[in-house]
């Protein structure tokens, strides 16, 4: 059971490394490459064009393949890097993430009012602790601040409290 | 003396009660909708465009204006306090407001970008009654191949942004690049990474991609074991601790200086703007700066220099939207709209037909900024005690205020979920320690880069020496080189003095 | 629980008696959805109707916009809605008939997911030129284009706009050679035409009356029927010899399809009324727009035809279908 966090870093803050390169700028590189590449190979679908007519694959073709070199260099220009990636921590991230997706579910289904519960109610799980007086007073507040705005701006801001 | 008999026409119908009026509702709806992340000026100025419909042309115009500027003074709050860029010129605050604010000194940088914001604003409508004519005609020498060399002389001055190693600045200025191709092209009609998704044509919205890679990664990063938020236990509001001392004074005075003058000059090109002007104002203070690593932990020049340039930017953007009748932005196409349902026609006569309108205008650009300052500083206070909200009440209402903003802005679902995703992707680039700021850089020069060069290119025929043939554009490839040979000898001159003590060793 | 069980009864009876009720329509705000950014002259038009047709409808109409991908995401928004009548679009020349040729993957079908409610404005087109440019006239710049072929600009506000496609249906009937310089919409264009990089544009007359009045360009024609009262000078592209390249966009208030019959009676009613008022009258009048005044099959028959009509135009042109 180890984290790929844990796999990066020591709990001491001595950087991993693997033949000699930090994990941290192998994988930062690594990826970087791997969209450049991608990049690369998508654009050569849409035409490089000539020089009187640019096409549309030539900018993304050429910046795909700098970024595919850049990660490379990366990877080497990291080789005595002293970095370190922290423990992420995946209650809070999950926890966020579901809430923010269940404000963008119910927003327009179910109104603003449920989003807000829906989003406050999830992201409370990000605390060790979960705090229902104080998520509720958050998201009474969050309400009430919707109603005003969408009372005051009236036309601006066009959302829907309640379900119609 | 035309200068002075101009200042008085304009200060004449400026100074009129219903104009005063109409400028300070404007300047205060501005800075609400500014403090409120993803709520910009296009959303304020479309609500009170209707009740402008029984004004007169001149408080119309004035009253809209004030909304536009007083947003860019709003919206620096939010990036400073929370990390959380409301438009993409305050995303260049978030680079040292929001380490400053993590210092305890959150109070300073709100005053500063408000004294910054004023100087640079006032500095731009100098320059706009003293120069007018002959800054449009700059304005409109400016054409694909002078854009194009601009881009390279931004983005050149870009890859110094990130305090980190500059391979990884430039890598990330490429991905920033890379991502400005998604949508649709412009050159051809051609859809460039869209996936399929309708929402991805036009782009990638660049407020939802800072909003989720700047606020929501912020909040993953507070969450972090070892981090702290710019959470405090107690604030000191009191006058002396809010403003800034003699010190940042005298490390700001220059910065605002350079930025006031960039951002005028930047602002007066219709295809520039305010967000490019800030950026490069902020990469020129940490290139003449004596201590360029510390840009980026919390100094006082680069929020000085960036919100100076935004907001000198921001109202050097009239000239070419009134006297040339062309709007740089979709807030001065909106504010043109307007003038047109008054009957006011813009255009090179604008100055002749309607003197009136457009000094009248410009003098009250002088009384909003000065509403603003005065409107502005004693909400410092109130702002800053928002950090003694312990960070479990905290990050679900920057939460809420993050999907509000991403949602209200197009009206889509969509950019909520896009949030999300910018949300981990920043989080994660933060974790490789591959910096955020050049991507943004590149997003916002990206499009504006590849459309130049090959529409350039497609007025010439294919000849490429057009943007050596062409004096301004030689003239920006020219500085861009002195930039590179600069910096490569600099860093040439470090290394050597670097390897020195070991040789003697 | 009871009180809820109570609650929820009342609410399917006052549900179920709310239909014979559907008489008072409308009886809540109509959401009007414009699919482009606030601002332009799309919206600020939408916003001057919305209050008049509010004022017919005897309830708000809110206009909210939907931007995004020339008006697609808004206007596929609307196709899914419910056909109660309460959600309306605002239809373009573009979203309604161009983008059926343009797109291959248009996930709506203009004519049987939408109905349409009422014409609102037709607008045209300026052809402009440089001031110093060596051609005064229509027929002296086909025949300067002749003379060099391939060495003329033609400036427009994107690909696939009005602006773009009347142009190339303009270059097609004067059988004239140039090229197409694609902007990202008008006003940058604006800038290039004034100094001279481009030197043709198909316009607006808005951004054009500006210039034309102080004379940093000149206007060679319009291309609609007939001559527009803001630019009373410039001669069509008819009286030029062109008739056939009459062209320009419109709009159009539509609803998803499946609105019921009542409903749309009061809808079209109330939206002929706005439309025909002197305030909007004024406003396209001052944008140099024409009112577009057609409903029922006559407005469905129009966009049929300029759906068969772009095809033709795009397939000549040689756009690329995305």
């Amino acid at each position: 059971m180890t984290d790929e966090p844990d796999a990066m870093g020591e709990p001491d803050g001595k950087p991993v490394r693997i033949a000699g390169f930090n994990v941290v700028e192998l994988v930062g590189g690594g990826v970087l490459s791997a969209v450049g590449i991608a990049a690369a190979i998508a654009s050569a679908n849409y035409g490089l064009g000539t020089l009187r007519q640019v096409g549309p694959g030539m900018f993304p073709m050429c910046l795909g393949i700098v970024l595919a070199l850049m990660g490379v260099a990366v990877i080497f220009d990291g080789r005595r890097s002293m970095s370190v990636a922290p423990r992420a921590p995946w209650r809070p991230i999950l926890a966020i993430c579901a809430g923010l997706a269940a404000f963008g579910l119910l927003v327009e289904r179910m109104g603003a009012i449920a989003a807000i519960v829906g989003l406050v109610v999830l992201v409370g799980f990000a605390e060790p602790k979960f705090r229902p007086k104080t998520l509720a007073g958050i998201a009474l507040a969050a309400i009430a601040f919707m109603s005003v705005l969408a009372w005051a701006f009236y036309g601006a801001v066009n959302i829907q409290l309640l379900p119609e | 003396m035309e200068l002075l008999d101009n200042m008085a026409l304009g200060f004449g119908v400026a100074l009129s009660w219903s104009s005063l009026l109409a400028c300070l509702i404007g300047v205060t709806v501005g800075t609400f909708i500014g403090v409120l992340p993803g709520i910009g000026p296009l959303a304020g100025i479309s609500l009170l465009l209707p009740l402008t419909f029984t004004q007169t042309p001149v408080d119309a115009i004035v009253m809209l204006a004030g909304i536009y500027y007083g947003t860019m003074y709003g919206s620096s709050t939010a990036a400073i306090l929370l990390n959380l860029p409301g438009t993409v010129t305050s995303a260049v605050v978030c680079f040292d407001g929001y380490p400053m604010a993590k210092q305890g000194r959150a109070g300073v940088a709100l005053a500063m970008t408000t004294f910054a914001s004023f100087i640079g604003g006032c500095f731009s409508i100098v320059l706009m009654m003293a120069f007018a004519p002959p800054l449009v005609a700059v304005a409109s020498s400016f054409g694909s191949p002078e854009y194009f060399s601009m881009t390279i002389l931004g983005l050149l001055a870009a890859s110094t942004l990130s305090a980190g190693s500059p391979i990884k600045g430039i890598a990330m200025v490429v991905v920033g690049l890379l991502v400005g191709m998604a949508g649709t092209d412009v050159n051809s009609g051609y859809d460039r990474f869209t996936f399929g998704v309708d929402e991805f044509l036009d782009g990638v919205n660049i407020v939802v991609l800072a909003m989720g890679m700047f606020g929501v990664g912020e909040i993953f990063w507070n969450f972090t074991e070892g981090q702290k938020s710019a959470q405090v236990e107690k604030v000191d509001v009191s006058w002396k601790a809010l403003m800034p001392s003699r010190r940042d004074w005298k490390d700001s005075a220059f910065p605002i200086g350079r930025g006031a003058g960039l951002g005028a000059v930047i602002g007066i090109l219709p295809g520039a703007g305010a967000a490019i002007a800030s950026f490069i104002a902020y990469s020129v203070e940490k290139r003449v700066s004596k201590h360029p690593e510390k840009f980026g932990t919390g100094v006082i020049e680069g929020v000085a220099a960036a919100e100076s340039a935004n907001n000198s930017a921001a109202q050097a953007a009239f000239i070419p939207t009134m006297a040339l009748g062309i709007p740089g932005s979709v807030t001065m196409a909106l504010i043109l709209g307007a003038l047109l349902i008054h009957g006011v026609q813009p255009g090179p006569l604008v100055m002749t037909t309607n003197p009136e309108l457009f000094w009248g205008l410009i003098a009250s650009f002088w009384i909003g900024n000065a509403l603003l300052l005065v409107l502005n500083l004693p909400l410092i206070g109130v702002w800053v005690r928002m950090l003694t909200i312990p960070y479990h009440v905290l990050y679900p209402g920057i939460l809420f205020f993050i999907c509000l903003g991403a949602y209200s802005s197009q009206n889509n679902p969509f950019d909520v979920f896009l949030v999300i995703a910018f949300g981990v992707i920043g989080y994660g680039m933060r974790v490789l320690q591959l910096p955020a700021a050049p991507a943004l850089l590149g997003l916002v020069l990206g499009p504006m880069m590849e459309e130049h060069f090959r529409r350039a290119l497609l007025i010439a025929r294919g000849d490429a020496t057009v943007f050596l043939t062409q004096p301004i554009s030689a003239g920006l490839l020219l500085l861009s080189v002195i930039l590179v040979v600069s910096t490569v000898r600099s860093s040439w001159k470090k290394r050597r003095r670097a390897a020195e003590p070991t040789a003697a060793a | 629980m009871k009180i809820i069980a109570t609650l929820a009864a009342a609410g399917v009876v006052a549900g179920l008696t709310a239909v014979p009720a559907a008489a008072q329509f409308p009886d809540r705000p109509i959401t009007w959805v414009v699919p482009y950014t606030p601002g332009g002259i799309t919206d600020t038009g939408s916003r001057i109707i919305a209050e008049v047709l509010g004022k017919e409808l005897g309830q708000t109409v809110v206009v909210e916009n939907r931007p995004g991908a020339g008006g697609m995401v808004g206007t596929e928004y609307v196709a899914r809605a419910e056909p109660d009548g309460y959600t309306i679009l605002y239809g373009t020349q573009g979203t309604m008939a161009a983008n059926v040729s343009l797109r291959k993957a248009l996930k709506y079908d203009p004519l049987t997911d939408f109905a349409p409610v009422h014409g609102m404005g037709a607008s045209v087109n300026t052809v402009v030129t440089y001031a110093d440019a060596p051609y005064s006239t229509i027929q002296e710049l086909v025949d300067y284009g002749k003379a060099h072929p391939g060495e003329l600009n033609f400036g427009s506000a994107g690909v696939g706009t009005s602006t773009h496609l009347s142009m190339e249906l303009f270059k097609t009937i004067a059988g004239i050679e140039g090229l197409h310089v694609p902007y990202k919409g008008s006003a940058p264009a604006m800038n290039d035409l004034l100094a001279g990089r481009v030197d043709v544009l198909f316009d607006y007359p808005v951004s054009s009356l500006g210039h034309a009045e102080a004379g940093t360009l000149k206007v060679l024609a319009v291309n609609s029927p007939e001559r527009i009262a803001i630019l009373p000078d410039a001669p069509t592209l008819a009286e030029s010899g062109y008739p056939d390249a009459t062209a320009g966009s419109w709009s159009m208030i539509m609803v998803p399809a499946g609105v019921p019959e009542d409903r749309m009676k009061i809808l079209t009613d109330a939206a002929e009324k706005a439309i025909r008022s002197d305030t909007v009258k004024n406003y396209y009048e001052k944008y140099g727009s024409t009112l577009l005044l057609v409903k029922g099959d006559a407005a469905t028959d129009f966009i049929e035809a300029e759906i068969d009509r772009w095809a033709d135009v795009i397939a000549t042109a040689g756009v690329p279908k995305q």
